[in-house]
Protein backbone atom coordinates (compact mmCIF):
# COMPACT_ATOMS: atom_id res chain seq x y z
CA UNK A 1 0.00 0.00 0.00
CA UNK A 2 2.80 2.18 0.90
CA UNK A 3 4.49 1.28 -2.27
CA UNK A 4 1.95 2.10 -4.18
CA UNK A 5 1.22 5.75 -2.68
CA UNK A 6 4.98 6.55 -3.19
CA UNK A 7 5.01 5.50 -6.65
CA UNK A 8 1.81 7.30 -7.62
CA UNK A 9 3.35 10.17 -5.62
CA UNK A 10 6.60 9.84 -7.39
CA UNK A 11 4.81 9.76 -11.09
CA UNK A 12 2.32 12.40 -10.41
CA UNK A 13 4.91 15.07 -8.89
CA UNK A 14 6.92 15.39 -12.15
CA UNK A 15 3.86 15.59 -14.02
CA UNK A 16 2.66 18.65 -11.65
CA UNK A 17 5.84 20.76 -11.14
CA UNK A 18 6.31 20.40 -14.73
CA UNK A 19 2.74 21.76 -15.62
CA UNK A 20 3.31 24.75 -13.04
CA UNK A 21 6.79 25.43 -14.89
CA UNK A 22 5.31 25.36 -17.82
CA UNK A 23 2.78 27.85 -16.76
CA UNK A 24 4.95 30.14 -14.61
CA UNK A 25 7.12 30.52 -18.10
CA UNK A 26 4.33 31.38 -20.16
CA UNK A 27 2.95 34.27 -17.87
CA UNK A 28 6.36 35.44 -17.47
CA UNK A 29 6.67 35.93 -21.45
CA UNK A 30 3.48 36.91 -21.94
CA UNK A 31 4.28 39.98 -19.15
CA UNK A 32 7.42 40.61 -21.43
CA UNK A 33 5.14 40.84 -24.92
CA UNK A 34 2.69 42.85 -22.92
CA UNK A 35 4.93 45.08 -21.88
CA UNK A 36 6.84 45.50 -25.23
CA UNK A 37 3.41 46.42 -26.30
CA UNK A 38 2.60 49.05 -23.89
CA UNK A 39 5.54 50.74 -25.34
CA UNK A 40 4.69 50.91 -28.93
CA UNK A 41 6.06 48.14 -30.04
CA UNK A 42 4.53 45.41 -32.41
CA UNK A 43 3.90 41.95 -31.20
CA UNK A 44 1.31 40.46 -32.72
CA UNK A 45 3.83 37.46 -34.38
CA UNK A 46 4.57 36.84 -30.87
CA UNK A 47 0.88 37.26 -29.20
CA UNK A 48 -0.24 34.38 -32.24
CA UNK A 49 2.42 32.29 -30.72
CA UNK A 50 1.74 32.54 -27.43
CA UNK A 51 -1.83 32.02 -28.29
CA UNK A 52 -0.97 28.57 -29.41
CA UNK A 53 1.39 28.00 -26.36
CA UNK A 54 -1.19 28.41 -24.40
CA UNK A 55 -3.57 26.16 -26.72
CA UNK A 56 -0.65 23.06 -26.45
CA UNK A 57 -0.54 24.02 -21.95
CA UNK A 58 -4.67 23.35 -22.38
CA UNK A 59 -4.44 20.16 -24.02
CA UNK A 60 -1.28 19.27 -21.85
CA UNK A 61 1.04 19.12 -24.82
CA UNK A 62 3.80 20.75 -22.43
CA UNK A 63 6.38 19.59 -24.72
CA UNK A 64 4.90 21.38 -27.97
CA UNK A 65 3.85 24.32 -25.84
CA UNK A 66 7.90 24.58 -24.49
CA UNK A 67 8.80 24.55 -28.00
CA UNK A 68 6.71 27.92 -29.18
CA UNK A 69 7.92 29.10 -26.16
CA UNK A 70 11.30 29.07 -26.31
CA UNK A 71 11.00 30.34 -30.13
CA UNK A 72 9.00 33.35 -28.31
CA UNK A 73 11.90 33.81 -26.24
CA UNK A 74 14.19 34.23 -28.43
CA UNK A 75 12.18 36.50 -30.31
CA UNK A 76 11.74 38.99 -27.16
CA UNK A 77 15.45 39.07 -26.83
CA UNK A 78 15.94 40.50 -30.16
CA UNK A 79 13.21 42.80 -29.92
CA UNK A 80 14.36 43.94 -26.05
CA UNK A 81 17.69 44.26 -27.76
CA UNK A 82 15.92 47.07 -30.24
CA UNK A 83 13.34 48.65 -28.48
CA UNK A 84 15.34 51.57 -28.54
CA UNK A 85 15.74 51.65 -32.23
CA UNK A 86 11.91 50.44 -33.18
CA UNK A 87 10.17 53.15 -30.63
CA UNK A 88 12.80 55.66 -31.95
CA UNK A 89 11.61 55.29 -35.56
CA UNK A 90 8.07 55.23 -34.53
CA UNK A 91 8.36 58.20 -33.32
CA UNK A 92 9.97 60.20 -36.18
CA UNK A 93 7.33 58.90 -38.81
CA UNK A 94 4.69 59.70 -36.14
CA UNK A 95 5.18 63.29 -35.19
CA UNK A 96 7.20 63.25 -38.78
CA UNK A 97 3.29 62.59 -40.15
CA UNK A 98 1.94 65.53 -38.07
CA UNK A 99 4.43 67.90 -39.18
CA UNK A 100 4.56 67.43 -42.90
CA UNK A 101 0.67 67.67 -42.38
CA UNK A 102 1.03 71.05 -40.65
CA UNK A 103 3.07 72.18 -42.84
CA UNK A 104 0.78 71.16 -46.13
CA UNK A 105 -1.60 74.30 -45.52
CA UNK A 106 1.47 76.55 -46.25
CA UNK A 107 2.53 74.63 -49.34
CA UNK A 108 -0.89 75.03 -50.49
CA UNK A 109 -0.80 79.06 -49.92
CA UNK A 110 2.53 78.88 -52.02
CA UNK A 111 2.11 76.44 -54.44
CA UNK A 112 -1.53 76.19 -55.41
CA UNK A 113 -2.15 79.66 -57.54
CA UNK A 114 1.46 79.38 -59.07
CA UNK A 115 -0.07 75.66 -60.27
CA UNK A 116 -3.35 76.94 -61.41
CA UNK A 117 -1.62 79.67 -63.63
CA UNK A 118 0.39 76.98 -64.81
CA UNK A 119 -2.13 74.61 -65.73
CA UNK A 120 -4.11 77.99 -67.11
CA UNK A 121 -1.34 78.41 -69.52
CA UNK A 122 -0.79 74.65 -70.67
CA UNK A 123 -4.27 74.74 -71.52
CA UNK A 124 -4.03 77.30 -73.29
CA UNK A 125 -0.81 76.93 -74.91
CA UNK A 126 -2.23 76.13 -78.63
CA UNK A 127 -3.96 78.91 -78.80
CA UNK A 128 -2.88 81.65 -81.15
CA UNK A 129 -2.99 85.25 -80.18
CA UNK A 130 -3.84 87.42 -82.82
CA UNK A 131 -4.36 91.72 -83.29
CA UNK A 132 -8.18 92.83 -84.29
CA UNK A 133 -8.13 95.36 -86.65
CA UNK A 134 -10.39 97.72 -85.26
CA UNK A 135 -13.22 98.62 -88.48
CA UNK B 1 -14.24 79.57 -59.81
CA UNK B 2 -11.36 81.55 -60.23
CA UNK B 3 -9.03 80.03 -57.53
CA UNK B 4 -6.86 83.11 -58.02
CA UNK B 5 -10.20 85.59 -56.64
CA UNK B 6 -8.99 86.11 -52.83
CA UNK B 7 -12.07 85.14 -51.27
CA UNK B 8 -12.00 81.77 -53.24
CA UNK B 9 -8.40 81.09 -52.03
CA UNK B 10 -9.16 82.08 -48.33
CA UNK B 11 -12.13 79.69 -48.70
CA UNK B 12 -9.41 76.95 -50.00
CA UNK B 13 -7.32 77.64 -47.71
CA UNK B 14 -9.09 78.04 -44.23
CA UNK B 15 -10.83 74.51 -45.34
CA UNK B 16 -7.19 72.85 -45.92
CA UNK B 17 -6.26 74.72 -42.33
CA UNK B 18 -8.96 72.73 -40.51
CA UNK B 19 -9.00 69.35 -42.26
CA UNK B 20 -5.09 69.60 -41.77
CA UNK B 21 -5.32 70.34 -38.33
CA UNK B 22 -7.75 67.90 -37.57
CA UNK B 23 -6.23 65.05 -39.50
CA UNK B 24 -2.00 65.58 -37.56
CA UNK B 25 -4.33 65.56 -34.68
CA UNK B 26 -5.79 62.48 -35.17
CA UNK B 27 -1.90 61.43 -35.59
CA UNK B 28 -0.81 62.35 -32.05
CA UNK B 29 -4.02 61.58 -30.28
CA UNK B 30 -3.49 58.36 -27.81
CA UNK B 31 -4.43 54.95 -29.91
CA UNK B 32 -6.39 54.40 -26.52
CA UNK B 33 -8.37 57.08 -24.73
CA UNK B 34 -11.02 54.93 -23.25
CA UNK B 35 -9.76 51.26 -22.77
CA UNK B 36 -12.25 48.73 -22.27
CA UNK B 37 -13.23 45.05 -22.60
CA UNK B 38 -16.29 43.20 -23.58
CA UNK B 39 -17.66 39.87 -22.08
CA UNK B 40 -20.72 38.00 -23.88
CA UNK B 41 -22.47 35.18 -23.81
CA UNK B 42 -23.96 33.50 -26.54
CA UNK B 43 -25.93 30.57 -27.45
CA UNK B 44 -24.46 27.38 -29.28
CA UNK B 45 -24.44 29.12 -32.89
CA UNK B 46 -21.99 32.09 -31.17
CA UNK B 47 -25.37 34.13 -32.05
CA UNK B 48 -27.19 36.17 -29.72
CA UNK B 49 -30.87 33.64 -29.91
CA UNK B 50 -31.83 30.56 -28.15
CA UNK B 51 -30.85 30.18 -24.40
CA UNK B 52 -31.79 26.88 -22.51
CA UNK B 53 -33.99 28.02 -20.04
CA UNK B 54 -34.28 24.11 -18.65
CA UNK B 55 -30.94 21.80 -17.60
CA UNK B 56 -30.77 18.79 -16.06
CA UNK B 57 -28.09 17.97 -13.19
CA UNK B 58 -24.50 16.89 -15.19
CA UNK B 59 -25.60 17.60 -18.12
CA UNK B 60 -23.62 19.70 -20.34
CA UNK B 61 -25.03 23.43 -22.27
CA UNK B 62 -23.45 24.27 -25.13
CA UNK B 63 -22.98 27.79 -25.31
CA UNK B 64 -20.29 30.61 -26.44
CA UNK B 65 -18.24 32.49 -25.00
CA UNK B 66 -17.69 36.25 -26.58
CA UNK B 67 -14.51 38.09 -25.13
CA UNK B 68 -13.09 41.86 -26.74
CA UNK B 69 -10.35 44.03 -25.95
CA UNK B 70 -9.47 47.33 -26.41
CA UNK B 71 -7.13 48.42 -23.49
CA UNK B 72 -4.12 49.19 -25.80
CA UNK B 73 -2.33 45.49 -25.17
CA UNK B 74 -2.53 42.17 -25.31
CA UNK B 75 -4.78 40.51 -22.28
CA UNK B 76 -4.51 37.42 -20.97
CA UNK B 77 -8.28 36.73 -20.49
CA UNK B 78 -9.61 34.07 -18.05
CA UNK B 79 -13.65 33.54 -18.39
CA UNK B 80 -14.44 31.55 -14.67
CA UNK B 81 -18.02 29.68 -14.79
CA UNK B 82 -20.10 29.24 -11.88
CA UNK B 83 -23.13 28.12 -11.01
CA UNK B 84 -25.15 30.46 -8.08
CA UNK B 85 -28.08 31.30 -6.65
CA UNK B 86 -29.49 34.20 -8.40
CA UNK B 87 -29.44 35.68 -5.40
CA UNK B 88 -25.74 35.47 -5.72
CA UNK B 89 -24.55 36.74 -9.44
CA UNK B 90 -21.75 39.06 -9.36
CA UNK B 91 -21.44 43.16 -8.96
CA UNK B 92 -19.31 45.60 -11.22
CA UNK B 93 -16.88 45.32 -7.99
CA UNK B 94 -17.63 42.06 -6.83
CA UNK B 95 -17.68 38.34 -8.23
CA UNK B 96 -20.03 35.93 -7.30
CA UNK B 97 -18.87 34.21 -4.38
CA UNK B 98 -19.66 30.49 -5.72
CA UNK B 99 -16.73 28.20 -6.84
CA UNK B 100 -15.63 28.01 -10.08
CA UNK B 101 -16.52 25.13 -12.26
CA UNK B 102 -14.65 25.58 -15.30
CA UNK B 103 -12.23 28.28 -16.39
CA UNK B 104 -11.58 29.31 -20.30
CA UNK B 105 -8.42 31.05 -21.02
CA UNK B 106 -7.87 32.88 -23.52
CA UNK B 107 -5.20 35.60 -24.96
CA UNK B 108 -7.05 38.17 -26.75
CA UNK B 109 -5.06 40.58 -28.74
CA UNK B 110 -5.70 44.62 -28.96
CA UNK B 111 -8.32 45.14 -30.92
CA UNK B 112 -9.00 41.79 -31.43
CA UNK B 113 -12.37 38.89 -30.37
CA UNK B 114 -12.26 35.50 -29.29
CA UNK B 115 -15.08 33.38 -29.68
CA UNK B 116 -14.89 30.07 -28.35
CA UNK B 117 -17.73 27.44 -28.09
CA UNK B 118 -17.53 26.09 -24.99
CA UNK B 119 -19.76 23.50 -22.93
CA UNK B 120 -20.63 24.40 -19.42
CA UNK B 121 -21.68 21.39 -17.27
CA UNK B 122 -24.09 21.28 -14.64
CA UNK B 123 -22.81 20.60 -11.50
CA UNK B 124 -24.66 17.58 -9.70
CA UNK B 125 -24.58 19.56 -6.56
CA UNK B 126 -26.88 22.87 -7.27
CA UNK B 127 -28.60 24.90 -4.55
CA UNK B 128 -31.83 23.95 -3.54
CA UNK B 129 -33.50 27.21 -5.41
CA UNK B 130 -35.85 25.88 -7.92
CA UNK B 131 -33.65 28.45 -10.43
CA UNK B 132 -29.79 29.22 -10.55
CA UNK B 133 -27.69 31.16 -12.24
CA UNK B 134 -25.20 29.94 -15.25
CA UNK B 135 -22.49 32.92 -14.38
CA UNK B 136 -19.36 33.80 -16.62
CA UNK B 137 -17.06 36.31 -15.59
CA UNK B 138 -14.13 38.15 -17.16
CA UNK B 139 -10.69 37.93 -14.97
CA UNK B 140 -7.61 39.81 -16.57
CA UNK B 141 -4.09 38.40 -15.59
CA UNK B 142 -2.97 41.67 -14.32
CA UNK B 143 0.76 42.78 -15.10
CA UNK B 144 1.49 44.86 -11.81
CA UNK B 145 0.71 41.88 -9.78
CA UNK B 146 1.61 39.40 -11.36
CA UNK B 147 -2.49 37.63 -10.50
CA UNK B 148 -5.81 37.52 -11.93
CA UNK B 149 -7.95 40.55 -11.32
CA UNK B 150 -11.70 40.52 -11.54
CA UNK B 151 -12.37 42.87 -14.57
CA UNK B 152 -16.43 43.84 -13.22
CA UNK B 153 -17.77 42.44 -16.07
CA UNK B 154 -20.02 39.25 -16.11
CA UNK B 155 -22.75 38.00 -17.58
CA UNK B 156 -25.48 35.66 -15.59
CA UNK B 157 -28.38 33.11 -17.44
CA UNK B 158 -30.84 32.30 -15.09
CA UNK B 159 -32.50 28.46 -15.81
CA UNK B 160 -34.30 26.15 -14.11
CA UNK B 161 -33.30 22.74 -12.84
CA UNK B 162 -35.44 20.00 -13.81
CA UNK B 163 -34.59 17.70 -10.81
CA UNK B 164 -35.74 13.83 -11.05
Amino acid sequence: MLVSVLLAFSLLCPAVSLGDDVYSKFFELYSRTAELSLKGVETGRLEELLASALHFIEAGDYGRASEVMSEVGRCLLELESRVDELLLVKNLVKYGTAVALLVLPLLIYLLLPRLYVYLWYMARRSWVVTSERPR
Amino acid sequence: MNVLDEEVFAVILAISVVGLVLASASVLRPEVVEPFTALGLLDSSCRIGTYPREVYPGEEVELCVYVYNHVGYPILAQVRYKVTEPGDIPTNTTPSRASVVKNITALVSHKQEVLRKVKLPIPLELPQSEKVALVIELWVYDLKTGDWVYSGRWNHLYVRVLRV
